[in-house]
């Protein structure tokens, strides 16, 4: 019988909009339920008052009792306090984007994402189990020299597909063929790739539009080439930055949303494309990084980006709709594998099994 | 251009995906999508991209010093014209506006040249270290050859 009576949560960031930390509250939850006292613990707390529930981290105060988890995916002053910290620890690694991607962008998080791979191996005395959401990153893990690892996707709640859309965004939806990416606006997301998909699209159906739908901060350059880029190609009225949006705005997106075209060329899972698929919209995703073994074999793959050929497939998705339905039922069952019950069962097998050895 | 089957993957066992891919193959050549120019490459636009790969504290201050570059010019005011649905008001609220943008635009171009001085005086203080230390280091290269010199003699003297 293990002593273990508290589970902890450390992560970066608490708040709405924040995909990790809508999981680790789900996380949290469980673990009350299972008997264990679990708080959240972050480096950046949002001010609105559902998330009062997160603290931050320099409040928690460690006992004998408690075993942390660590939500990784940089370098920070959240990871350099836990490395302090006496408590055994789960690692749950869930990526660090390649710094290189942030050359001329960001420099601080350039420097961040730098150390972020670098410290990776730093927790390893104390981490009594490392886990990954995807089998991409579980290589990172290994190249660290973690030797117990195991791949747990991670848990996406299904609040948004269950979000009443936005009627205001609903209205400004309904004339044209909706075309989304979704995620933070930065290079490794290659967002201009997705534009030249719209770029030829267009050609083929006038009435086309892209919403690139998520943060534009951190990645100023970035943003401001890729909007040279849209009047380059004179697509000014057909691209719309909408930067973050709250829940509502973005169910109306994923409701009114022709497909949704990922370019990305390093993603450790990919969450967008899990909430793509709960909506039923057609996933065509560029088979990089996690993305093949996040879909496993549902959407559309794209091996090689060949706009015009992207484009002619988007054509089929929308004019076949036999085609269309059979690729969106893939899909679903697909995202079905992602229920959160399944995942936290999957978690709670990994953590009581670690516990029962630490007790042991 | 290649062969779209080998381009696109699906993975439907009840679709013909030999049949799909020629359909594409069809279309494309019914629609015959035009290709622009060129694209810009984001890496070739922002060629300081490549030189900023260290993380040092300099690497900030090119960064901060590349942002004031961009953006030093960018005082200028433009806006829509106002209009109304009177002929005579819309002509009195347009030349209202573009005595306002004129006067507006006269202090942003000032503004610009006092940008454009400070921007000259940063770009001299950032390359001036740069200078300092190349000037250290054939200091140092001079002064490690005369140390090699000596204890050559040295070991030469000793009997």
């Amino acid at each position: 019988m293990s002593h273990i009576r508290a589970i902890h949560q450390m992560l970066g960031n608490a708040g709405p909009g924040n995909s990790i930390s809508a999981g680790a509250r789900l996380l949290r939850n469980a673990l009350r339920e299972w008997g264990y006292a679990s708080e959240l613990y972050a480096e950046t707390v949002a001010p609105a008052s559902a998330w009062k529930d997160a603290r931050h981290f320099s409040r928690y105060r460690p006992t004998p009792d408690d075993v942390l988890i660590l939500h990784y995916t940089q370098a920070s002053a959240l990871s350099d306090f836990v490395r302090t910290l006496p408590c055994p620890l789960i690692l749950i690694y869930h990526n660090v984007t390649p710094a290189h991607f942030f050359i001329g962008v960001n420099p601080d998080v350039l420097a961040t994402t730098q150390r972020g791979l670098t410290e990776l191996s730093t927790f390893r005395e104390r981490v009594v189990l490392a886990i990954a959401d995807s089998a991409f990153n579980c290589r990172d893990l290994l190249a660290a020299g973690y030797p117990q690892t195991t791949v747990v996707p991670i848990i996406v709640p299904e609040t948004l597909s269950q979000t009443p859309p936005d009627p205001a965004v609903t209205a400004t939806l309904a004339e044209s063929v909706n075309l989304l990416c979704v995620g933070r606006i930065a290079p490794n997301k290659r967002c201009e790739d997705v534009i030249k998909v719209l770029y030829y699209y267009r050609q083929i159906e006038p009435a086309a539009r892209l919403f690139l739908v998520g943060h534009t901060e951190y990645t100023g350059p970035y943003v401001a080439w890729l909007r040279e880029f849209v009047a380059w190609l004179g697509l000014e009225d057909a691209v719309t930055f909408t930067g973050h949006i709250p829940d509502a705005a973005l169910a109306a997106y994923y409701r009114h949303a022709a497909a949704f075209v990922y370019m990305s060329e390093h993603e450790g899972f990919g969450i967008p494309l899990v909430e793509s698929m709960r909506f039923g919209v057609p996933v065509l995703a560029y088979a990089a990084a996690a993305i093949p073994e996040t879909l496993d074999g549902a959407g559309i793959l794209v091996r090689e980006k060949h706009f015009p050929v992207v484009a002619e497939m988007l054509h089929l998705l929308q004019t076949d709709t036999g085609l269309r339905a059979q690729v969106v039922e893939r899909q679903f069952a697909r995202a079905r594998d992602f229920a959160p019950a399944t995942i936290l069962a999957q978690l709670r097998k990994q953590i009581e099994g670690v516990l029962l050895s630490l007790g042991e | 251009m290649g062969d779209p089957l080998e381009m696109i993957q699906i993975d439907l066992p009840e679709i013909d995906r030999d049949a799909l891919l020629a359909r594409i193959q069809e279309n494309m050549r019914s629609h015959n999508l035009v290709d622009p120019p060129s694209f810009p490459v984001f890496e070739v636009m922002s060629s300081s991209r490549r030189a900023a790969s260290h993380t040092s504290a300099s690497s900030s201050l090119e960064f901060d010093l590349q942002q004031a570059h961009e953006a030093y010019t960018q005082t200028w005011v433009t806006m829509p014209p106002l209009t109304s649905r009177l002929p005579l008001v819309g002509r009195i609220k347009q030349a209202f506006h573009r005595l306002v943008l004129y006067y507006v635009n006269l202090l942003a171009s000032q503004q610009m040249v006092v940008n454009a001085a400070i921007l000259r005086v940063l770009n001299r203080l950032v390359a001036a270290p740069d200078a300092d230390l190349a000037a250290l280091q054939d200091e140092i290269a001079t002064l490690r050859a005369r140390v090699a010199q000596l204890e050559a003699s040295a070991k030469e003297d000793v009997p």
